[in-house]
């Protein structure tokens, strides 16, 4: 539930963390629920608040601090629930009158930041914030904060990588393959790739003298509407020694890896 | 100033909890410690003015508990308790308290560790730092 600011009224501070808070991160582990939640983002950082008091008047002034956390809401993605916390990270004080220093409430969610695109959204950490003290020498320096957030995330990941010899046999995660044959690979998603977007997967290979990945094979696209791509040959594997070599190819997207196996032979086809 | 998250005299409820997760790429454990850090760190005397500095390092894990990929981590700290006009009989009437520069990081020597910077003005002590460290690891 989103903080009741009707009271919070005498100033309002609007941050970005990109540029308005030290150490701000976060990070993203891939979650089973609750309900439909499937990620929960974790962020973390200092605000710079700075808000000194600015009179003498004994009256404590209370406002707000809205704080981008720099994390766009794509169509793909739900807000699901949010937890979070903050609380002063650095505060002074310079002269004996009476001081206040409080973050009352604090809320993280999502909102529309960009008024000529209503159907922009990205997440807002809001905070109440009060202080009091002798003019300019009383104040919030910094506010530390840590935002739990829970999204359900529709886009497809990356499900599988597959191998087999260039044209021969169908799609496997491990393939025998002789010295000097070519060889080539099969993603697939968990889903199909959102209208107006592409998927992307890097390809790696554990051995790459051996079974090397040329530059075109490297970074991969899956277009939209479609769950799998496939590559044409890829350059022929070697194997220089006297012993069977085993080779991982890892292929990755939105931070997950998946692999497969080249199993590679001495002996030449 | 080096702090051991698993001695209550330097962290009061140091805990951890170890959640499993299905990814970001290798991560598969969520840890999340929490603990209140008793720092005690004093500012300047009155005489000389200014404000003081330390480096806080809280050990988390030790070398040998201490995962052996750490992924990334995300940590929160806190002023938890200070007081301030400590030992100036006169009023109460300059301090200042910071915690900053958080994070949660795998030390040279192998260990997990907390680090923040924190300062103090005249007549002011940082008794505690309150702290929540999260950490993506591969087990």
């Amino acid at each position: 539930m989103a903080c009741d600011l009707s009271q919070y009224t005498d100033f309002q501070i609007n941050l970005d963390a990109s540029k308005d808070a030290v150490n701000a991160t976060h990070i993203e582990a891939f979650v089973d629920g609750p309900g439909d939640a499937n990620r929960l983002l974790i962020f973390t950082g200092s605000a710079n608040v700075n808000r000194e008091s600015d009179n003498d008047d004994d009256l404590v002034r209370r406002g707000t601090v809205r704080l981008k956390l720099n994390f766009p809401l794509s169509s793909a993605i739900t807000f699901v629930d949010a937890a979070t916390n903050a609380s002063l990270g650095s505060i002074f004080n310079r002269d004996d009158d009476d001081t206040t220093y409080a973050i009352d409430c604090v809320s993280t969610q999502p909102e529309n930041t960009d008024p000529n695109n209503p159907q922009q959204s990205e997440l807002v950490l809001t905070a109440a914030v009060a202080v009091q003290g002798g003019e300019n020498d009383a104040g919030i320096n910094r506010m530390a904060y840590q935002a739990n957030v829970l999204l359900r995330d529709t886009e497809p990941e990356l499900q599988s990588v597959l191998v087999r010899q260039a044209g021969v046999g169908n799609f496997v995660p491990e393939v025998l393959l002789f010295s000097g044959d070519k060889w080539e690979y099969l993603f697939t998603l968990t889903g199909p790739v959102p209208v107006g977007q592409f998927f992307t997967v890097t390809l790696q290979s554990s051995d790459p003298q051996d079974a090397p990945i040329d530059i075109l094979h490297v970074i991969n696209e899956v277009p939209a509407g479609q769950i799998s791509a496939g590559s044409g040959p890829v350059d022929p594997v070697v194997n220089r020694g006297n012993l069977p070599l085993k080779v991982t190819i890892t292929g990755t997207g939105k931070g997950v890896s998946k692999t497969a196996i080249l199993d590679i032979a001495t002996i030449p086809r | 100033m080096a702090l051991n998250a698993n001695n209550p005299d330097d962290v009061k409820e140091g805990k951890m909890l170890k959640l499993n997760i299905k990814g970001p790429g290798d991560a598969n454990r969520l840890l999340i410690f929490t603990g209140t850090a008793v720092t005690n760190f004093k500012g300047p005397d009155e005489s000389i003015g200014g404000t003081r500095t330390a480096l806080l390092t809280v050990t988390l894990l030790d070398a040998t508990q201490a995962p052996q990929e750490f992924i990334r981590s995300a940590t929160f700290a806190t002023i938890a308790a200070e007081s301030s006009g400590a030992g100036d009989p006169s009023a109460n009437d300059e301090w200042f308290f910071d915690v900053s520069d958080v994070e949660t990081v795998k030390d040279f020597d192998g260990s997990l560790a907390l680090k923040a910077t924190l300062s103090t003005g005249i007549d002011s002590i940082l008794l505690r730092v309150a702290y929540q460290a999260n950490v993506l690891i591969h087990e």
